[in-house]
């Protein structure tokens, strides 16, 4: 988790298979149920389409940071996502990172002030 | 910056929404167990001391004792909570806090009113006591192991029939904290323990 100390803006942390916009989003929608949700609130939630989200979950199950279960209620097909034990603990480790890259970002900023930012 | 501001505040609102979908590890049995104790220990001394039952020396003593024990439960949930939650220890304790915080200034305010505007019914204070560390507990039992919702219970059931108890001689008796509280402590003790045990957590 810790930047090598000759590398401080490293960020060894961020996780590649969560940092991508679409997964991101689907862990986001993902932290705060711990019972999971439906494909379709899922897809709802994060704007993606059928195939998309199809892709991108299959992408976070076999990295075992979700699971995906397919049921019935009544005769209707259900298909329910949760977080993994393993997949919270990451998502929370990536968190972690990024609240870190954004503190730095932000001090850097501060030192060099409002007024001497150079061009890009 | 107000982006990384708003990149900050984002970041906090996504770790809160995984405190609080998450079980709180941060109560400790020991800590519980030995609050417990301490109840049914002030009880007995209060019940041989002269005096005891005085108001004014009867809730001195209990709110001491109050006192006493959440500074105990509150060291050694700081201790497991940094161990076991990381990266969501603070957001995981303020959690747990602010879900006890409306019980606590409740029980506070209610003294104290009771004392200065009606003190012939300081005997209902108990009670009234017990009924809202149930419903602190009703409150947490979201993050807190399932079972919990019988400690809930033994509070609330407790708080009535005390206040049925008390209803008589309208006397402040030692045994209606000491009793309840031994037994709730201990009984939270022991599903915390077991809840620890089942996630093999320390």
């Amino acid at each position: 988790m810790s930047a090598e100390p000759d590398a401080p803006f490293a960020y060894d942390g961020l996780d590649r298979v969560i940092h991508e916009k679409a997964r991101l989003g689907i862990l986001t929608s993902l932290a705060g149920r711990p019972d999971g949700l439906a494909f379709n609130d899922l897809l709802r939630l994060c704007g993606l389409t059928q195939g998309n989200l199809s892709r991108h979950l299959t992408v976070l199950q076999e990295a075992e940071l979700v699971t995906i279960h397919k049921g019935y209620i009544g005769n209707r097909p259900l298909t329910e996502i949760r977080l993994t034990a393993a997949g919270r603990q990451r998502f929370l480790d990536y968190l972690s990172v990024l609240e870190r890259v954004v503190r730095d970002a932000s001090a850097r900023a501060e030192q060099v002030g409002p007024g001497k930012a150079q061009p890009a | 910056m107000p982006d990384l501001d708003k990149a900050l505040a984002d970041i906090v609102e996504i770790k809160s929404r995984l405190a609080q979908s998450s079980e709180f590890l941060g109560l400790g049995p020991a800590a519980l167990a030995t609050s417990g104790v301490l109840a049914f220990a002030v009880a007995a001394l209060q019940s041989v001391l002269p005096g005891a039952a005085e108001p004014m020396a009867y809730f001195t003593g209990w709110v001491l004792t109050a006192i006493v024990a959440v500074a105990l439960i509150g060291a050694e949930m700081l201790r497991r909570a940094q161990r076991h939650h990381a990266g969501l220890a603070d957001q995981m304790i303020r959690e747990a806090v602010l879900n006890f915080v409306p019980a606590g200034v409740t029980g506070a305010a209610l003294l104290a009113f009771f004392a200065r505007f009606a003190a012939g019914q300081l005997w209902l204070i108990p009670g009234l006591w017990l009924i809202l560390v149930a419903l602190g507990i009703f409150a947490a039992a979201r993050s807190l192991p399932r079972a919990i919702a019988l400690a809930g219970a033994w509070y609330l059931l407790s708080g009535f029939t005390v206040l049925l108890l008390a209803a008589g001689d309208h006397a402040l008796s030692p045994w209606h904290m000491g009793i309840p509280f031994a037994i709730g402590q201990l009984l939270v003790a022991a599903i915390v323990h077991r809840a620890s045990e089942s996630a093999n957590v320390r």
